[in-house]
């Protein structure tokens, strides 16, 4: 192919050559050149048409050259030559009309093919394109569906999310008006041990010195226990306060330094409320009430673990244990229970009665290896097991009276 | 209030029982001061002493005499109609002598876990065994 081009444009540069030699000798000879001079010389040339591109063109410089030399003017003028037809001149036969017709024919048709397969081809890139535009519209139709989609799936679950958090929120705001421990926290009683009793999960052992004010003590820590339990804030209340003021539902005082019992404190905690032992110090005696006002540290609800506030069993112990946190409880103090150092304490002193106990005490924890509860006492932490003692199940009347409570969030 | 007029009813009993009678038992109260009691030698007596055990006080014999021994040390049962912690109970002491003779037995009330307890109250009863 790319030879054939080569041999057509050295054809072409030949035939211009020779025009142009014709006009140069043309117009140099043109008096005295005849029709047989120019087919002679038309010959001598024809010979030459095999020149190279260089030897054209040197011939050419050639030409220029000697027009120069010769001080010659290049112009155009009517001659002898235009007499003639090129395909006389060249030899060439020029196509008949009927060929000229069927060659237009052709190359029509070829153009007409070309055009339609142009056409074709052109619609085909125009219906690819199409499709094309189409498709990735559906793409993004699609993608774009399926982010719409996502977002409503997304908002959809977030308001779920919400509702049941909000659900859950109320839920566990009515079920911590039941409880001072989450469910989800509430540790399990077939647990061989445990004890609210960690850096966490207690306050420290108070010192109720000569006063009769055990139950005043035991309210307090009950309700600072789970407190703390409940909102994780550690609080020091006024036994002083509960000594002064407590009176029960009846309107009776809830005790003096001469005894009394947690279950009137408690129901004076449900309307009024405790004050912290910053505003109202312990002095160990019982004093005049400083302050009935309103606190916002109240007992939302409180019960005896069994109705007739006897002593519950270990499961029903530790179920309320594992609930409320600590408990309030009593049991027997003797001499030999004072004399508490460590170990469990398992005197089983006679009683004449599930109600013959004496002291008010907190109840924290338990161990079924030891068969004993922990519990916290008001004696000061230099007493029995940093202020501790495990008492065996059933000894000493231990947990009458055992009493549980809600403290306010 | 009913358990405070039972002691001092106890206390006026045992008091005149023990001009009249010479008694085995005396009861003590917080403040009474220095008591005297007869006792015949080989009789127990008993002596009754007021006391807070729920605050970790209690009454302990600061010195037992040689020929006096301690038949029994007890904490008064008592039947309660009402719940109540941290009131007054009663501690008993039996006591029986075995000579004749002038003794004094000394109670100190105190917290007697810690490692220097200090006496809270202190009461010292004069025994003259015939």
């Amino acid at each position: 192919m790319k030879k054939t081009v080569t041999t057509k444009f050295k054809a072409f540069t030949g035939l211009i050559l020779i025009l142009v030699l014709t006009l140069t000798s043309s117009t140099v000879n043109a008096q005295k050149t005849t029709r047989e001079d120019i087919l002679k010389k038309f010959k001598q040339d024809k010979q030459r048409i095999g020149r190279t591109d260089d030897e054209i063109k040197q011939t050419m410089n050639d030409v220029v050259a000697d027009l120069k030399k010769k001080n010659k003017k290049f112009t155009v003028e009517l001659n002898e030559m235009m007499k003639y037809k090129i395909s006389e001149i060249t030899g060439t036969k020029p196509p008949s009309p009927d060929e000229l017709r069927r060659l237009e024919d052709e190359k029509r048709k070829k153009e007409e093919i070309a055009r339609k397969k142009a056409e074709r081809q052109r619609q085909e890139e125009l219906k690819r394109l199409e499709e094309e535009r189409k498709r990735r519209e559906a793409e993004i139709n699609q993608e774009s569906d399926r982010k719409k989609q996502e977002e409503l799936r997304r908002q959809e679950e977030e308001r779920r999310k919400q509702e049941e958090r909000k659900r859950n929120d109320d839920l566990n705001r009515a079920d911590m008006n039941d409880r001072n421990i989450p469910t989800d926290l509430m540790p399990s009683i077939t647990l061989p041990f445990f004890a609210w009793n960690g850096a966490k999960t207690s306050t420290i052992v108070q010192h109720q010195g000569v006063c009769g004010s055990c139950w005043a003590f035991t309210s307090a820590a009950v309700y600072e226990t789970n407190y703390l339990l409940k909102n994780g804030e550690t609080l020091d209340l006024s036994e002083q306060a509960i000594l002064d003021c407590a009176v029960d539902k009846n309107g009776k005082d809830a005790g003096s330094c001469e005894g009394g019992w947690y279950g009137g404190v408690f129901d004076y905690m449900t309307v009024k409320g405790a004050r912290t032992e910053k505003e109202d110090p312990y002095k160990g005696k019982t004093g005049f009430c400083s302050s009935s006002a309103k606190t916002k540290y109240s007992v939302v609800k409180w019960g005896y673990i069994r109705r007739d506030a006897g002593i519950p069993s270990v499961k029903e112990m530790k179920e309320a244990i594992a609930k409320y946190g600590a408990i309030a409880a009593t049991v027997k103090v003797t001499p030999a229970f004072q004399a508490y150092k460590s170990g469990v304490f398992d005197e089983f002193a006679s009683v004449s009665g599930a109600n013959d106990v004496n002291h008010a005490i907190t109840i924290v924890g338990w161990d079924d290896n030891k068969k004993a509860y922990l519990v916290k006492n008001s004696w000061g932490p230099n007493w029995g097991d940093k202020g501790y003692i495990w008492v065996e199940y059933g000894s000493n009347n231990i947990g009458y009276g055992a009493a549980w409570i809600i403290v306010s969030q | 209030m009913t358990f405070k007029k039972y002691i001092f009813s106890l206390t006026i009993f045992a008091f005149l029982l023990s001009g009249c009678v010479n008694t085995p038992e005396i009861i003590v109260k917080t403040g009474s001061g220095e008591q005297i009691i007869t006792a015949k030698t080989g009789k127990p007596f008993t002596i009754s002493l007021e006391a807070q055990l729920s605050t970790g006080y209690s009454w302990k014999l600061q010195e037992l005499p040689a020929s006096i021994k301690i038949v029994k040390e007890s904490v008064l049962d008592e039947k309660k109609n009402v719940n109540i912690t941290g009131g007054y109970e009663i501690q008993e002491f039996v006591f029986k002598p075995a000579e004749k003779g002038d003794f004094t037995l000394t109670f100190n009330y105190a917290q007697h876990w810690k490692k220097k307890p200090e006496f809270e109250k202190t009461n010292a009863i004069k025994v003259k065994v015939e």
